[in-house]
């Protein structure tokens, strides 16, 4: 080899490194934890995943809890987002409680990025933006992590060819990668792949603390039959009944006399992993998920914006719907914005929340000061968002 | 598993900086430069 040679193959292993530091700088600020305003005077205190799982400690499933305690016997709750972090009104909703809530009897808890690993990547091959940003009225930016609907591979890889999962559900074939997928895996292993872990430790942190209701907010596409759908186990029918009833009852009282969209759905006896399903056989709460309508979640959306995922404007679906071929035809022009979106998924854990207490007196878990629904859409999260300091 | 998955990682960057170095053709050295990139990132568990 000579010296021209030589110097050639320098310089080409050099650009390949140098390649290798720039693309992935972006991957590891991906890899550092979101910063979410934890300074409610109501929040009790902000416990850890791995403390229902400890296998959990260390690694990239071990989310933060952020726990309020009243101090009163009552209603206990499970509020959380994230499941798959690309559903973004669900984590915007966990974040306005965590920012907002205040527990006068009871105990609630909320998770807003329930797959922790999950915030950091983004859907391959879909040119998805990372994160959305909202400017404050001080002037002050809050960046919310947008990420995937699976774990990060690089937190657990591979993906078995087979699995027998916890929930008797068969991951093969086209569904080999949702090993990763949070909502597939309940109720999850002590000591199993990342994400089973993580589905244990929920069980766990449910079980232990005698949850009564949980809520577990998803985002779904305008193909879904089950958009604006609360879907929930058949011991939460009743209070999913009541949640709705009493949703679409304030909503007259505030003078839209039309009410929220809301419908209310049986957990399919063979939705295995499923949190409404998993969780609610193998748990004593009651289990219950809500889909709200994001067209990002689709096949047939535009790139996917910032603009997109906040405003849920998306032309296309509108035109396929003009053509009679989409059934829900929930996606108008005026789009599916993020404070509509979020607002329902509060709407709905806020009644569930309030029924529970209706349904059994002994379990009434009072909480107070989430934004009302009409405040969320008209102020947008740019007036209700916090700054971080 | 995952150990076994990173030894076929590494094994592959070394076979494909072993040809890099001795081939000739300068387009075809940045070609196999590109595809260690997304390698590597996934060796340091980045990507």
């Amino acid at each position: 080899m000579n010296a021209k040679q030589t110097t050639r193959n320098v310089l080409v292993l050099l650009i390949a490194l140098v390649l290798a530091f720039l693309a992935g700088q972006d991957f590891r600020d991906m890899q550092q934890p979101d910063k979410i305003y934890a300074e409610n005077p109501a929040l009790t205190r902000v416990a850890k995943l791995s403390e229902y799982n400890p296998n959990l400690k260390g690694t990239a499933g071990d989310t933060d809890i952020y726990v309020f305690d009243s101090g009163v016997p009552g209603g206990v709750a499970l509020v959380y987002g994230g499941t798959h972090a690309n559903e973004t009104a669900a984590v915007m909703n966990a974040i306005t409680y965590v920012e907002n809530v205040s527990v006068t009897q009871g105990k609630l808890f909320v998770m807003p990025q329930a797959n922790l690993s999950a915030f950091s990547a983004t859907l391959p091959l879909r040119a998805q933006m990372g994160h959305m940003t909202f400017t404050l009225a001080d002037g002050s930016v809050r960046t919310v992590r947008m990420g995937t609907r699976l774990a990060n591979p690089v937190h657990q890889w591979p993906d078995p060819n087979y699995r027998l999962n916890s929930s008797g559900r068969v991951l093969e074939h086209g569904e080999i990668a949702e090993i990763r997928n949070l909502n597939r895996n309940h109720p999850g292993m002590e000591d199993g792949y990342l994400v089973e872990m993580v589905c244990y430790g929920i069980r766990k942190l449910v079980e232990t603390e005698n949850v009564d209701v949980l809520y577990d907010g998803h985002e779904a596409s305008p193909e879904f039959r089950a958009v604006n759908f609360l879907i929930a186990h058949q011991r939460a029918m009743d209070l999913g009944s009541a949640a709705i009833l009493n949703a679409n009852l304030d909503a007259m009282m505030e003078g839209d006399m039309d009410g929220y969209p809301f419908k209310l759905d049986l957990s399919g006896a063979t939705s295995w992993g499923l949190s409404h399903r998993a969780l609610g056989d193998n748990t004593q709460a009651m289990a219950t998920l809500f889909e709200s309508l994001n067209p990002v979640m689709g096949f047939c959306h535009e790139k996917v914006t910032e603009a997109l995922v906040k405003d849920g404007i998306s032309p296309n679906y509108v035109h396929i719907t003009d053509l009679g071929l989409l059934g829900s035809g929930e996606l108008t022009d005026a789009g599916s914005p993020i404070e509509l979106r979020a607002g329902y998924h509060m709407e709905m854990s806020r009644h569930l929340i309030g029924a529970l207490g209706e349904l059994n007196p002994e379990k009434t878990l009072t909480i107070s000061g989430l934004p009302t629904f009409n405040d969320l859409v008209a102020n947008g999260f740019e007036g209700i968002l916090k700054p971080v300091k | 598993m995952l150990y076994v998955y990173l030894v076929l990682v590494a094994l592959l960057i070394v076979n494909i900086v072993w040809n890099m170095l001795r081939e000739k053709d300068v387009f075809v050295q940045v070609d196999a430069a590109l595809v260690l990139v997304p390698l590597i990132l996934r060796l340091l568990l980045i990507k």
